[in-house]
């Protein structure tokens, strides 16, 4: 069970795209990967969970930790996911309202 | 010859029960083996991801508390209901709480309970047990 972390530059926002099944396991990688962002100072993240197929609460203390590194910052922390079970998730926890949220990262960057 | 750390399955009649170091590298194994047994009892599949979600976080959550030993996942299939049982040992003084962020033990039970809302957890002496009924209308028969 594999968690693929890549990385990249969009309309000024770095795009965090993960796939995979995010869990106790293996969400310290996604961890490291938000910190080395703003580490290397870039504020305003979006993390890509399209084709995340699974996510536990270990996934949404990761990333309530980075959205408030992020914005501690100056900066945001903008979150894509599809319907299913990610969706359900933040559903439940009430996060969804706590982080921007969108469909696809073209919408996430203002690029479309 | 090593003994296998994990796949220790035992089926007595209804109950099919999966036993797991309590460490995070096996909660997927759980998932899957749950996801399995549910599947072949004709579990719809958004049924089969709330079942996969709160196994996986009644795992997760013994081994935040720092249970050290084996966790033990049970699945008894009864008609029209699977009933889960989650069991590990008391958290020991030897075990390290792992370090994790503040609200998410509080997160892992408000999921559980969401989808499944007559979880129980009973932290009696010795042994923490998670139990919760998957309600289903199976396809056989159907």
């Amino acid at each position: 069970m594999d968690l693929v972390l890549g990385s990249r530059n969009e309309n000024g926002w770095a795009v965090l795209e993960v796939q995979g099944e995010v869990d106790l396991y293996t969400s310290p990688q996604l961890r490291e990967a938000i910190v080395r962002l703003t580490e290397e100072e870039e504020n305003r993240i979006v993390v890509d969970l399209y084709n995340v197929s699974f996510m536990d609460s270990s996934g949404l203390g990761v990333l309530v930790a980075g959205l408030k590194r992020a914005r501690e910052r100056g900066g945001e922390l903008a979150l894509v996911f599809g319907e299913g079970s990610v969706q359900k998730v933040f559903g439940i926890t009430g996060l969804d309202k706590i982080f921007p949220t969108y469909r696809s990262v073209g919408e996430a960057t203002g690029g479309t | 010859m090593a003994q296998r750390a994990t796949d220790r399955i035992d089926a007595v009649g209804s109950t099919t029960a999966l036993a797991i170091p309590a460490d995070p590298a096996y909660v997927g194994t759980v998932r899957y083996f749950a996801a399995t047994i549910a599947r072949h009892e004709g579990l719809p599949e958004e049924l089969i991801d709330d079942l996969r979600l709160a196994v996986s976080e009644a795992c997760a959550e013994a081994i935040d508390a720092g249970v050290t030993g084996s966790i033990r996942v049970a699945l008894s299939l009864e008609p029209e209901r699977i009933d889960v049982e989650v069991t590990s040992g008391s958290a020991q003084s030897e075990g390290e709480p792992l370090a994790r962020e503040a609200l998410v033990p509080i997160y892992r039970m408000q999921l559980i309970r969401a989808l499944f809302p007559d979880a129980k957890t009973d932290p009696g002496h010795g042994v923490r047990v998670v139990r919760f009924t998957v309600p289903h209308a199976s396809s056989r028969g159907a």
